[in-house]
């Protein structure tokens, strides 16, 4: 078995194997169909892609034009909005913030969860699986309730908290996963050659499962940049995030600015799809919230 | 290859060992470790208590007081009266049984859509370019569900929407997709569908991925037909991954609000009033914590049996590994 | 006539060459065992008779016929994997049968076949049982069975005893060679492992590098190496090699291994190395008149109660396997004899050089 974490990467065979892979790709009929499929689902994405270069008469012009002067107006005026940098500051902000801590936090119970399997461990596994498998408009009022008790409302801290609790569970789940996947040997040699517990954590355990580190973490920013219900709730002008500014857009001055919509959307889209592109070897163990593992 | 994670089986520390010749050492280590053990949880537990205890209880009290924000009538205790409520309330059971309408159409279009792709793309898995097509397949279902209810507004507008002008350049009249009564219910399907087709694909190619290359080898020496390798060779180890994949678009179904709430909001009429659309609506735009509160309580507890139903079946599957290792 | 005959077969993976130009017939009715270390390419070259790795360069033929291009599926062989391949869920019979259903073999006939299968292999008991419950060594018997039955005109066995428990290693050779003596297919056998090939083979195709070295029955195998690969390989410990240990001189070998000149019968003017099998080596505690002193550098207890002996004499190092009785008093010195007509010798590129020796 390969693990996502490439550690059998290293025996020869396999690593010939994917060379030859890569010399004898070649055209079949599935591959000529595969490439359509991908072409037909990315089309609509594509399509707005597209609208981001036009100018709104462009867009709404009758039947829809397919070849066109582009434009990059769209863009231009977008950012000179200063509302627009502020959006993709707090996007930023609250995804890396909130996903940074939330991995570290996540880190430390995993490893007490995979190694010392304290009483109630497998509960607390459910409990956190369960809090991603409810609909979030179920805790939207408790939430919205308790952050005004506690002044959270429209600030970073309060969101940048939030956030790390949505993104814990995903994080536990993958990175148990991982650490189960590395033999207490590690641990137990460490700790007979008397290096201490923080030593065996962080610079026996934490170096062997880098890749679960980059999965929670690539797919936690995924998450938290698309996140819009409590952003929408909870937040406010200085936190709000672009899923946010997309929705509002909708609702401007009656008509929708569709030239705005498809910028900012393109300019949204974009990291997502580069993402995608780089790590999707983690695709998988990412949209299946750490449960199952494997590459694709 | 494709392994659900398995709860460690490996032995226990060595500790019985040292704790017959060196008890007191052995105590000192074993206290140690319970020390270790609880602090690491520390941080996790005071988010979790936070940010998901502390909610929770705070909705299952909301769920049994009579209390909506636009009234002047302010909070009134009323036991159990909002689930009762609940249990006559006709438009949130029409919800409930649209979204499981829409849960098994959607889980199933999805799912047999996916596998063909998933099989198509794991046939194909010399095709050139793979990764940026896989990539690209990949990408509707990684967007906010926001922002995809936004492209496809522009999409299937009814004027200067593409799909409307490949419909009339088919001959036929533009249907307003999104606000028309007959057409928005299937419309929210058929972008649901294009969302989450990408998902079941990735199941499904993790799925083939889990079935061991020399088995299919055996099968392509022993000539046997296309219906027998689906049978007896893909199959067997398929079924757990594609079942996961089921599951979790299940559970996701019952999620989705954003998507519907931002194309239609449950509309026309209440066409596409998903459960969690609803849920939303009650909340805020009657205001009414209370009930809405009640309500969420029942969604809690039916995310809690999906998740049973979810572990159950990875747990069977890490137990059949493990029994297979053996 | 379904002789397996490859021309010129290669197989690149990228810049590592696997199989390099293999050309050789594998007869009918013959088992033939491909053995070489593991990486020699052996596994490569059955995965390409049978189709699953498509050659970089060269042919396969069966009967005559080339069917380099054509499927797997369509070539009518039979393969046993490294990993017990059974078909899941399903009986040990439904197993059996699922190919013969796949080849359109009519139910009384597939009937006949896997009952005759199951006797020859030992499994009538089991025909009823589901293949979930066995283990590997039970698998890997109904993989043989299902290949078996199938009567494919070509039968190819991937290394398929080393998956399995020490136990049923025995077991299942056992039951592999009453099959072999009951077909009389094309049978190729991979192994690494030669004590398996001997029992197994009737011809030996002993690979390195991505080559056949040599190809011939165990015996003349074992007796004649092709090269000082075939004679480290087969052999435990393989045999010695001796370099720059002698001089011949018109016909007369002389060396101080061996206590009088030995004649050479034969063109071996190029040989630089003398071959010994440590079993042919011949010593005792005391000397005679014919043998010669050499220092024992260490002794450790071999299988079968033998003792394994490392000597040196000359500052050359080498092996030799003796009782275990003798071999626990020999302490520090020994007297050793080399049989003139147990030696070998190659030249400088390792390869055996014809000639015999005798006694003067």
């Amino acid at each position: 078995m390969t693990t996502p974490d490439g550690t059998s990467s290293a025996d020869l065979p396999s690593v010939r194997l994917g060379e030859a892979s890569q010399r004898d790709r070649r055209w079949t009929l599935a591959s000529l169909f595969s490439w359509v499929v991908a072409l037909i689902f990315f089309a609509p994405i594509a399509w707005i892609a597209m609208s981001a270069f036009k100018t709104t008469g462009q867009i709404l012009s009758v039947p829809p034009l397919f070849i066109f002067q582009p434009t990059l107006e769209n863009f231009t005026e977008m950012f000179q909005d200063p509302k627009i940098p502020k959006f993709f500051f707090n996007s930023v902000l609250l995804s890396v913030g909130s996903v940074l801590i939330a991995i570290a936090v996540s880190f430390l119970a995993a490893y007490s969860f995979s190694r010392f399997k304290p009483p109630g461990t497998d509960f607390l596994m459910f409990l956190l699986l369960s809090t991603r498998f409810v609909p979030a408009a179920a805790f939207v009022i408790p939430f919205f309730q308790l952050f005004g008790i506690l002044n959270f409302r429209n600030t970073y801290v309060g969101l940048i908290i939030f956030y790390v609790m949505f993104s814990v569970p995903f994080s536990v789940w993958i990175l148990k996963g991982f650490i189960d996947g590395v033999s207490q040997r590690f641990d137990e040699t460490g700790l007979v050659n008397g290096a201490s517990r923080a030593h065996v954590i962080f610079r026996v355990v934490l170096p062997q499962v880098k890749p679960g580190l980059v999965a929670a973490f690539v797919f936690n920013i995924i998450f938290v940049w698309n996140e819009f219900l409590f952003n929408f709730q909870l937040g406010g002008t200085d936190t709000n995030s672009i899923p946010v500014a997309l929705f509002t857009a909708l609702y401007q001055g009656g008509a929708v600015n569709w030239t705005y919509v498809s910028a900012l959307g393109t300019a949204y889209v974009l990291p997502l799809a580069v993402l995608i592109y780089f790590f999707q070897k983690y695709l998988l163990v990412g949209m299946t919230f750490g449960t199952v593992r494997g590459e694709v | 290859m494709t392994e659900a994670v398995i709860k460690s089986k490996q032995p226990e520390l060595i500790q019985g060992k040292t704790g017959k010749s060196a008890p007191r050492k052995a105590k000192s280590r074993f206290s140690s470790n319970t020390l270790w053990s609880g602090g690491l949880l520390v941080p996790v537990l005071l988010f979790f208590i936070l940010m998901n205890v502390v909610p929770t209880i705070w909705m299952l009290g909301l769920s049994f007081y009579d209390y909506t924000l636009t009234s002047a009538k302010g909070m009134e205790f009323i036991g159990f009266d909002n689930y009762t409520r609940l249990l006559n309330d006709g438009p949130i059971q029409l919800a409930i049984s649209r979204t499981f309408l829409f849960m098994v159409l959607a889980v199933i279009l999805q799912t047999l859509l996916g596998a063909l792709i998933g099989f198509l793309f794991w046939r194909a898995d010399r095709m050139p370019g793979r990764r940026l097509a896989l990539t690209l397949l990949f990408t509707p279902m990684v967007l906010a569900p926001l922002s995809s209810g936004l492209f496809w507004r522009l999409l299937l507008d009814p004027v200067f929407g593409l799909i409307n002008y490949f419909i009339s350049s088919l001959g036929f009249e533009p249907v307003n997709f999104l606000t028309n009564p007959d057409w928005a219910f299937t419309t929210v399907l058929l972008v649901d569908t294009w969302m989450w087709t990408p998902f079941m694909a990735l199941m499904t190619l993790a799925a083939l991925g889990s079935v061991p290359k020399a088995e299919l080898e055996a099968a392509q020496v022993d000539n046997l037909s296309m219906w027998q390798r689906l049978i007896h060779v893909i199959i067997p180890y398929a079924k757990f991954i594609i079942v996961l994949g089921i599951l979790l678009r299940t559970i996701d179904v019952f999620k989705t609000m954003d998507l519907v709430y931002l194309m239609t909001n449950g509309g026309p009429g209440d066409r596409t009033e998903l459960i969690a659309v609803g849920l939303y609506r009650l909340a805020f735009q009657s205001f009414n914590l209370g009930y809405s509160s009640a309500l969420a309580v029942l969604l809690l507890f039916i995310a809690i049996a999906l998740t049973s139903i979810y572990l159950f079946v990875l747990n069977l599957r890490a137990r059949k590994e493990l029994k297979d290792q053996s | 006539m379904s002789d397996v005959e490859i021309i010129g077969l290669s197989k690149d993976f990228g810049s590592f060459v696997a199989v390099e130009s293999v050309s050789t017939i594998f007869r009918e009715g013959t088992v033939t065992v491909l053995l070489g270390p593991s990486g020699c390419g052996k596994t490569t070259l059955m995965r390409m008779i049978v189709g699953l790795e498509k050659p970089t360069a060269g042919q396969v033929l069966i009967g005559g016929e080339d069917v380099t291009r054509v499927a797997t599926s369509k070539r009518r062989m039979g393969m046993v994997f490294q990993y017990p391949v059974v078909y899941r869920g399903t009986s040990v019979a439904r197993n059996l049968e699922l190919p013969l259903i796949a080849d359109k073999v009519s139910k009384g006939e597939r009937k006949k076949r896997i009952d005759e299968v199951a006797e020859i292999l030992g499994i009538t008991d089991l025909l009823q049982v589901n293949v979930d419950k066995l283990d590997n060594a039970g698998r890997q018997k109904v993989a043989v069975a299902r290949e078996v039955a199938r009567k494919p005109e070509v039968l190819l066995f991937d290394e398929p005893i080393t998956n399995v428990d020490l136990t049923s290693k025995l077991e299942l050779k056992r039951a592999l060679k009453s099959v072999f003596q009951e077909l009389r297919q094309t049978i190729i056998y991979v192994t690494h492992d030669q004590t398996e090939a001997m029992s197994l083979a009737d011809d030996i195709a002993l690979m390195n590098d991505g080559k056949i070295v040599q190809l011939a029955p165990p015996h003349v195998l074992y007796h004649e190496p092709a090269d000082v690969f075939a004679g480290w390989f087969l052999g435990n410990p393989g045999m010695n090699f001796l370099r720059d240990s002698f001089v011949i001189e018109q016909g007369v070998l002389t060396s101080p291994f061996l206590s009088a000149p030995v004649r050479v019968f034969g063109d071996a003017g190029r040989a630089v190395v003398l071959g010994i099998r440590p079993e042919h080596i011949g010593a005792s505690v005391e000397p005679n008149s014919n043998s010669v002193e050499v220092a024992v550098t260490s002794r450790s207890i071999s299988i079968g109660g033998q003792a394994l002996l490392e000597l040196e004499l000359d500052g050359h190092g080498f092996k030799a396997v003796v009782d275990h009785g003798s071999g626990k008093k020999m302490t520090d010195r020994a007297w050793i004899t080399l049989p003139p007509s147990k030696i070998f010798l190659f030249d400088s590129d390792g390869r055996a050089i014809v000639a015999t020796l005798s006694g003067a």
